[in-house]
């Protein structure tokens, strides 16, 4: 399976059933609509702005009603797929929509009404604490004058008493008489006092205070302080109630919830319809629409609409020059690593889908870069567990589970090839626990860490494996296009060219004996190794020699001149050697990412039996192993994760495949809550 | 104690200690760019996370080789053990890889993984694109890491330890 064939669609109707159409077509959401219109401003279909109105207003109502009444969702809610509807219940629901637009509009309203509120509050709140320390003044509190007598109020930082102030006028101004301090409060910061004295005597008055660091009240009430402070209080008192009342009211309107999330689904679909009306072309009586459909599914509709609708529908092979969308399709296993091939680039119009050659060392890889079996089988458990019980998930979430249970798998089969579960906790429990220094669980192949030689030679054979996978893929292709010639030339001279080195860079690293005690799948890859290793040795040269030389008459077969054609073929050793070089070291990764696995997974386990009191290190031991362990697999998931893209990605693409296709984007409804789909 | 162990707990401490920091400088890096981007759009936390945790592998890395000195050297696990100092400068030198380039490949991982935050926030779909960007330059760490393993191996093998 690979890439499915596209068709190109064009459908004429009546103008009159353009609606029905449109409806049955987004329902089904197989075929995505071409914008056929001149390049001009996109017009905006009737009605567009306000659909787009009442989509925001439900949106903000239901993210008003997420802060008021947050939807508590279980850890396992992303497993559960949206709500189906068949048409009748739609059409039911439907008529809501309107009066969903409505409590929408009155959330935001009460909503805008919170934040006013909670905007006077402060307001009020700052005019209380201001108004506090004059609450003694039984007169207005702002400075003036009798005519007669002036008056200042305000205050001096740090606090003082009435003495001190009025001591220290008169020490500097001996012949002011009429000077009198009246102080309404005094805390530990300041102190707040009226000073009356003659009109005539109120600048020196004045400058005396502002020596001391006087500073003026603000004019805060013309009646009595105390008033003004009730009046404020009622104020506020009203405003809570109010917040209060409204708060009910979004507590009652957050139970009217999946109406709003009808309204916002519906609506959505409502405006993917108007975007796509708009890209029709009419005349007076009919309508145009131009677009594409995997094959299988364009003739289903053909029949379909014809059928239900006074339509006339042309399925034909898109023309050679056209931007196809790519529609991938793969089986049971490759399916859920299409997401992987789409966030490199899907397939242009000369690749071949990269996603089923992929598969099996995608898989193989994830598993040995995780590489701890009790990691794979909590990863498959879960996963595992998810796709059994939860068998209507959403086909996103069901190929990420279907992936991590593959990954699961192959992680497990590593761990217990490298006996790694939990890192050594068998071992580890066995020695501390029962005092028995034995491993209930030992490796079914080697152990990583001891024996790093051995299992980073099988980690570059399998890189080469996908390296030469790749380039195979590249010789397909050829085929595929009517270029056999070229599938022989880009093949056949780099695989003899690195056989031919390879024993030469594989004797840097093997080993000439392995120990007593090596497990007997160890000694058995290692014979084959070994055998492989020397009948190689003896014929390599005459291999890498003919390799060389038809990759230095090949290589350069599409430069015009013999000079180019040299040129071309040298430069191609070149490449060949320190690409292949590069190529094969980076798949140490598989060892490197899979040994920082286990390692520290062991160290987990050492930490939590630091202790040597058995009581006391079974109740460390615990806490510490599921925490450690936690933090272990997560982080190595990731580097597990991100480091097989990678191989796949830099390794393995580029020695076949281009990318650059467009995905495929039917015209549908795209929703949240709901689904509207209906198979064809 | 002899100086022989002085220098091997030096070269274990280098790796944990310099790739740690390199690592830490680099995930701060990337995560104060990807705060920038989670401030305007909590939901490509996700995908800006695997950026911000990429320049972390140094540090486990450099950890990794701080474990397997001390237990290759037995010096973890206890036993009666003896180095001279040139075996102690030996394992020094093993362990210098993933120190030095631990350090420098995280913080320079750290910047294209903060560019790839970028791209997350114009065009999440191409995420893909920016995790291969910074996972291009984890290579040359895991390749320091390889050497530093290799020698490692390569020393207990030489001196007879195991």
């Amino acid at each position: 399976m690979a890439k499915l064939k596209v068709m190109s669609i064009e459908l004429i109707a009546p103008l009159s059933q353009k609606q029905q159409i449109l409806a049955y077509l987004q329902k089904r959401g197989v075929m995505e609509i071409n914008d056929v219109r001149e390049a001009v401003a996109p017009a905006t279909g009737e009605g567009e702005t306000e659909t787009q109105a009442d989509l925001s207003a439900v949106q903000n109502a239901l993210a008003a009603l997420d802060k008021v009444a947050p939807v508590k969702k279980p850890l396992t809610a992303m497993l559960e797929p949206r709500i189906g509807l068949t048409d009748a219940e739609f059409n039911e629901k439907a008529g809501g929509v309107d009066e969903a637009v409505a409590l929408a509009k009155e959330i935001l309203s009460l909503q805008n009404e919170t934040a006013d509120l909670a905007a006077e509050n402060i307001r009020l709140q700052t005019r209380r604490e201001t108004l506090l320390p004059w609450i003694n003044a039984d007169f207005p509190v702002r400075s003036g004058s009798t005519g007669r007598v002036s008056y200042l109020l305000g205050s001096i930082r740090p606090p003082t008493d009435r003495e001190a102030l009025l001591t220290h006028i008169a020490a500097r101004y001996p012949q002011l008489e009429c000077v009198d301090i009246e102080v309404f409060s005094s805390d530990e910061t300041q102190t707040n006092f009226a000073a009356f004295c003659l009109d005539e005597d109120m600048p020196e008055v004045e400058h005396a205070l502002k020596e001391l660091g006087f500073i003026l009240a603000p004019n805060l009430a013309d009646d009595s302080p105390a008033d003004r402070l009730a009046e404020t209080d009622r104020a506020l008192a009203a405003n809570a109630a109010r917040q209060t009342e409204i708060e009910n009211a979004l507590l009652a309107a957050a139970q009217r919830r999946s109406s709003l999330e009808f309204a916002a689904d519906a609506l959505g679909a409502r405006l993917t319809l108007l975007e796509n009306e708009g890209k029709a072309l009419h005349t007076e009586r009919v309508f145009v629409l131009e677009g594409y459909a995997a094959e299988k599914d364009a003739i289903k509709l053909k029949k379909k609409l014809e059928a239900d609708f006074d339509a006339a529908v042309e399925v034909s092979e898109p023309p050679e020059d056209a931007d196809v969308p790519v529609v991938l399709k793969n089986g049971w296993f490759s399916a859920p690593l299409e997401n992987i091939t789409g966030m490199y680039s899907l397939p242009g119009k000369a690749d071949i889908d990269p996603t089923g050659p992929m598969t099996f060392f995608y898989y193989l890889f994830f598993g040995m870069m995780l590489s701890d079996a009790g990691y794979g089988l909590l990863i498959a458990l879960a996963t595992g567990g998810a796709l059994l019980c939860k068998r209507n998930m959403e086909q996103r979430m069901k190929n990420n589970c279907k992936m991590y249970f593959l990954c699961g798998l192959s992680t497990v089969f590593w761990g217990a090839m490298y006996g790694s579960w939990f890192g050594d906790v068998g071992h580890v429990i066995m020695r501390e626990f029962f005092g028995r220094d034995i491993n209930p669980l030992p490796p079914l192949w080697t152990d990583a860490v001891s024996d790093t030689m051995n299992v980073l030679i099988m980690c570059f054979i399998l890189g080469l494996a996908h390296l030469f996978w790749g380039v195979l893929m590249k010789g397909w292709n050829d085929i595929r296009q009517g270029h056999p010639l070229d599938a022989v030339f880009d093949t056949i001279p780099t695989f003899l060219t690195v056989i031919g080195i390879a024993p030469i860079f594989f004797g840097l690293f093997a080993q000439d004996s392995i120990p007593a005690d090596y497990t007997p799948l160890g000694t058995f890859f290692f014979n084959i190794f070994t055998a492989v290793h020397k009948g190689l040795g003896q014929v390599n040269v005459y291999i890498l020699i003919a390799g060389l030389v038809l990759v230095v008459a090949t290589a350069g077969r599409h430069s015009k001149s013999v000079g180019g054609k040299l040129g071309g073929g040298l430069y191609a050793v070149y490449n060949l050697f320190s690409g292949y070089l590069g190529d094969v070291l980076s798949y140490a990764r598989l060892l490197a990412l899979g040994m920082a696995t286990g390692v520290i997974a062991q160290v987990m386990n050492m930490l939590g039996t630091l202790p040597s009191n058995p009581v006391l290190k079974l109740v460390m031991f615990i806490p510490v192993f599921i925490a450690g362990h936690t933090a272990n697999l997560a982080i190595n998931l990731i580097g597990a994760y991100v480091h097989t893209n990678r191989l796949q990605y830099v390794e393995f693409f580029s020695k076949f495949y281009e990318g650059g296709g467009k995905a495929f984007e039917p015209f549908e409804a795209k929703t949240k809550f709901y689904r509207f789909k209906e198979e064809l | 104690m002899e100086l022989g162990i002085f220098f091997i707990i030096l070269g274990a401490v280098l790796a944990a200690g310099l790739s740690g920091m390199g690592s830490a400088r680099g995930t701060s890096l990337v995560g104060q760019a990807a705060a920038g981007v989670v401030s305007e759009d909590p939901s490509k936390f996700g995908k800006v996370l695997i950026l911000q945790v990429l320049p972390a592998t140094q540090g486990l890395y450099g950890l990794l080789i701080a474990i397997l000195t001390l237990s290759f050297t037995k010096i973890m696990g206890g036993g009666d053990i003896h180095y001279t100092w040139q075996q102690g400068l030996a394992f020094l030198a093993a362990d210098l890889p993933m120190a030095v380039v631990g350090y420098f490949s995280a913080i320079h991982q750290a910047k294209a993984a903060a560019a790839g935050v970028g791209i997350v926030a114009k065009k999440p779909n191409e995420s893909g694109k920016a995790i291969t960007f910074a996972a291009l330059v984890e290579t040359y760490a895991i390749l320091a890491l390889l050497v530093s393993v290799l020698a490692l191996n390569g020393l207990t093998g030489a001196f007879g330890i195991r």
